[in-house]
């Protein structure tokens, strides 16, 4: 899902969740429980 | 001992099976038939009562929607929903209703014991006035207590025998009985003088939680002005080891007990003509919290050069908390209608809901990324 979406949205972050993939493979992250916390990349945005 | 419980829900099913794993026999009683059903069937409804536990214990539980059954029980424990209504006001139909059935059945020396989250007062003034109905006196025939639920859905590191429990009796007879019921399943219980000061320190629970939770949230907005990560400072903050407790911004307030339990300190304050103002403003700062997100995902998109409208939207995670299905007051479903109404094609991912009916979505499950 992520791959082919404008923004993915992370809005509640369960355990099994792969972080650094989404980031990796999605268009424009924005993050709003801190879980990308370590990770810098110009298509994430964090609270 | 035999124990009823009345609400087999996310409060009152984990107890029943603990006292099954006690040792006691217990008597489970829901007005849903169908939650009933399929609790007969061995099949559970609630997340942290894994279907292997109940059928574990399926000889000592008993499940029923009839109260009458509740007649041969030693106490009985009362674990309703107390929500709003639409007017935001205290919900105590669910706790009438039951309390009303109960005291067609209620037997001489029975206990009694509310669970459900509410004003202080609604153990003395609303619930066993309608179980003296029966004719029985409390204190004296039958005994009430007031115990706050602190069941955590999803928590694992603290359990219902790892975490004190509160009780108030009506008298001090009340209490004597209702700390006994609770000395079975938990390791230790807490005395306290009044059923109203009970009822008042779980509500205390929960509005600090709603205003620390509101305090981060508000400083996430300047910090995001600022060009400060708010995560940093906070994780900075916590890191004094005294005097500091840490709370996590995040897209609003949300689950069965916060949104809701203001509200019942609130009204019950200003019966007795005072006000609340603080508690309050907490509640309307977490409510701006799915409007901001809503701004800086446009935010976003707009450095990207990308409208909202038109634009599609994945939504990762959308029950209120991590680890449940659950959505009741989830900001997700708020962030999700807020970015339709703007014109973005909204979908999600969430292996613990399915379909989200008030949306007309489903989860898109085949692509996103987990860990395995």
């Amino acid at each position: 899902m992520p791959e082919d979406a404008d923004c993915t949205v992370i809005v509640t972050a369960h355990a099994d969740l792969d972080v650094e993939r989404i980031v990796r493979e999605s268009a424009l992250v924005v993050d709003f429980r801190g879980v990308t916390r370590g990770i810098e990349a110009p298509n994430l945005v964090r609270l | 001992m035999r124990i009823g419980i009345v609400g087999l829900g996310y409060v009152g099913l984990p107890l029943g099976v603990a006292f099954c794993e006690a040792g006691q026999e217990v008597v489970g009683v829901d007005t849903d038939a169908r939650v009933v059903e399929a609790l007969g069937r061995g099949e559970s409804h609630v997340e942290d009562v894994p279907a292997d536990s109940l059928r574990a214990v399926s000889d000592r539980f008993q499940v029923s929607t009839r109260y009458a059954e509740l007649a041969k029980v030693d106490a009985v424990v009362v674990a309703v929903p107390t929500p709003l209504t639409r007017n935001r006001e205290p919900d105590l139909g669910p706790l009438v209703a039951a309390g009303t059935a109960l005291a067609g059945v209620l037997q001489k020396d029975q206990v009694v014991v509310l669970e459900s989250t509410t004003y202080p007062g609604t153990t003395r003034e609303r619930f066993v006035p309608l179980l003296e109905e029966s004719g029985l006196a409390a204190g004296k025939d039958f005994f009430a207590a007031f115990s706050p639920e602190r069941t955590d859905p999803g928590r694992t590191d603290y359990t219902l025998r790892t975490t004190p429990k509160i009780v108030g009796g009506l008298t001090d007879e009340c209490l004597r009985r209702a700390v006994e019921l609770y000395e079975l399943v938990c390791d230790e219980v807490v005395s306290m003088s009044t059923p109203e000061a009970a009822e008042l320190s779980k509500l205390l629970e929960n509005v600090f939680r709603s205003v620390n939770i509101a305090l981060v949230n508000e400083l996430a907005i300047p910090c995001d002005r600022m060009g400060i990560d708010v995560w940093e400072v906070v994780e900075a903050a916590a890191t004094k080891p005294y005097g500091f407790m840490s709370f996590k911004p995040g897209p609003g307030m949300a689950g069965h007990c916060l949104p809701v339990d203001p509200f019942y300190l609130a009204w019950r304050a200003r019966e007795f003509d005072t006000q609340t103002e603080f508690i309050e403003l907490a509640g309307e700062v977490n409510q701006r919290l799915p409007y901001f997100c809503v701004e800086k995902i446009a935010r976003a998109l707009n450095d990207h050069s990308k409208p909202v409208r038109g634009s599609r939207v994945a939504i990762v995670g959308v029950s209120y908390k991590p680890g449940v299905g659950d959505l009741r007051e989830s900001p997700a479903i708020k962030i999700m209608r807020l970015l339709r109404e703007q014109g973005a094609e909204v979908s999600y991912h969430d292996d613990y809901l399915p379909q989200l009916a008030e949306l007309g979505l489903r989860s898109e499950c085949r692509r996103t990324p987990t860990v395995r």
